[in-house]
């Protein structure tokens, strides 16, 4: 293949990509109305509307649930509870934030809510799973794997932390929410959420990527 | 990726088994700042939510070892921010038992989750019948006077 016609293929896989971007914020716009609409008619006592917000949005409100809980059991009790609370108190929704932030602090209660009750039930068991963890200094995470296997890692070290640590690093760093909701739906003070936050990412950090000669704190 | 070090940066072990006390520090007037505050401090800034101050810059600028726990942690942060995006196995019964559990317990249009409609209903019932017994007793005043 020549220079030049490399340099057209180049061109041609650019616009495409941009098409592809283009369509992508094209359909996430689509369905940001849409799911607008289906809360509108959630407000004015549409049941089959909310139906349908549950069948679009069930998925994602799960996947943080399991995240948080680090159970699948109890993410599905948590979403359960999670969509009760959503469909009583849909009245509240302002449509300041979008649906899903709304959708996710409502999660992030249920789920704050169930640990805590789970807590007082039995005693937590994670911590003897830390061991696990390869601490080996001629092992460089860094400089190995892809990113489906760093995925796997981050994963499994995010079930590893504290439940007070998973919480607000999942929330902040991988959904996004101010600190301001996580210390409301947590019931800590900012600060505080703050500061678990710096720990859970610097544990993250340790376990997935340690540094030559660092062992990872339990 | 931005902000990257080189390959052979990331690769470069550490100078000693304790690195917090053993890295090279910077030369600037700024007081000494060492490896192991820096370390919270990237902890913190990872996020965007502030950026280095100079003495934390000024550090990383001469410490190979803090550059490349950087490197890491913003490494960590975009796999995080990843994460949201990918997909979780999932029951497919959930959406039904969703679905099942709202009609067990979704009592949205009963009084208990209506409080405020039930109170005004309960006081638009209790003004009519104050209306209705006043009037009857107005007129039975009236029909006793005449």
């Amino acid at each position: 293949m020549t220079a030049a016609s490399r340099g057209i293929l180049r061109v041609v896989d650019s616009d495409a990509a941009e098409a592809e971007r283009n369509a992508d914020a094209r359909s996430e716009s689509q369905s940001a109305k849409d799911t607008a609409q289906l809360v509108e008619l959630s407000k004015s006592g549409d049941r089959e509307a909310f139906d349908r917000l549950v069948r679009v949005t069930h998925r994602d409100a799960y996947a943080l649930a399991l995240r948080l809980t680090g159970n699948a059991e109890d993410a599905r009790d948590v979403v359960q509870d999670a969509y009760l609370r959503a469909y009583k108190g849909i009245d509240r929704f302002r449509g300041d934030a979008q649906f899903s932030t709304w959708l996710y602090r409502i999660v992030a209660n249920c789920s704050n809510t169930h640990l805590s009750r789970r807590q007082r039930q039995r005693h937590d068991t994670l911590s003897i799973h830390t061991e696990l963890i390869d601490t080996r200094p001629e092992h460089d995470p860094a400089l190995q794997g892809d990113r489906a296997e760093l995925r796997v890692r981050l994963d499994e070290a995010i079930r590893k932390l504290p439940e007070r640590l998973r919480s607000v690093v999942v929330l902040r760093d991988v959904y996004d929410l101010p600190h301001e909701a996580i210390a409301a739906e947590l019931g800590i003070s900012v600060t505080a959420a703050k500061v678990r936050l710096h720990r859970a990412r610097r544990r993250l950090r340790e376990q997935v990527l340690p540094m030559p000669g660092e062992v990872p704190r339990p | 990726m931005t902000g990257e070090p080189p390959a052979a940066v990331i690769a470069t072990p550490s100078p000693a088994p304790a690195p917090t006390t053993a890295a090279p520090q910077p030369t600037s007037p700024m007081p000494r700042l060492d490896c192991a505050s820096l370390s919270e401090a990237l902890a913190e800034t990872a996020g965007g939510d502030r950026g280095h101050d100079p003495q934390e810059v000024a550090h990383l600028e001469s410490c190979l070892r803090c550059r490349v726990e950087q490197f890491r942690y913003r490494h960590l942060m975009q796999a995080l921010s990843r994460l949201r995006d990918t997909p979780v196995p999932t029951d497919p019964r959930l959406e039904s038992q969703i679905l099942v559990y709202l009609d067990r317990h979704g009592t949205r249009w009963a009084w208990d989750a209506r409080p405020r409609l039930a109170a005004k209903v309960a006081a638009g019932a209790a003004a009519a019948a104050g209306l209705i017994a006043f009037t009857a007793r107005h007129r039975r005043i009236a029909k006793l006077a005449s």
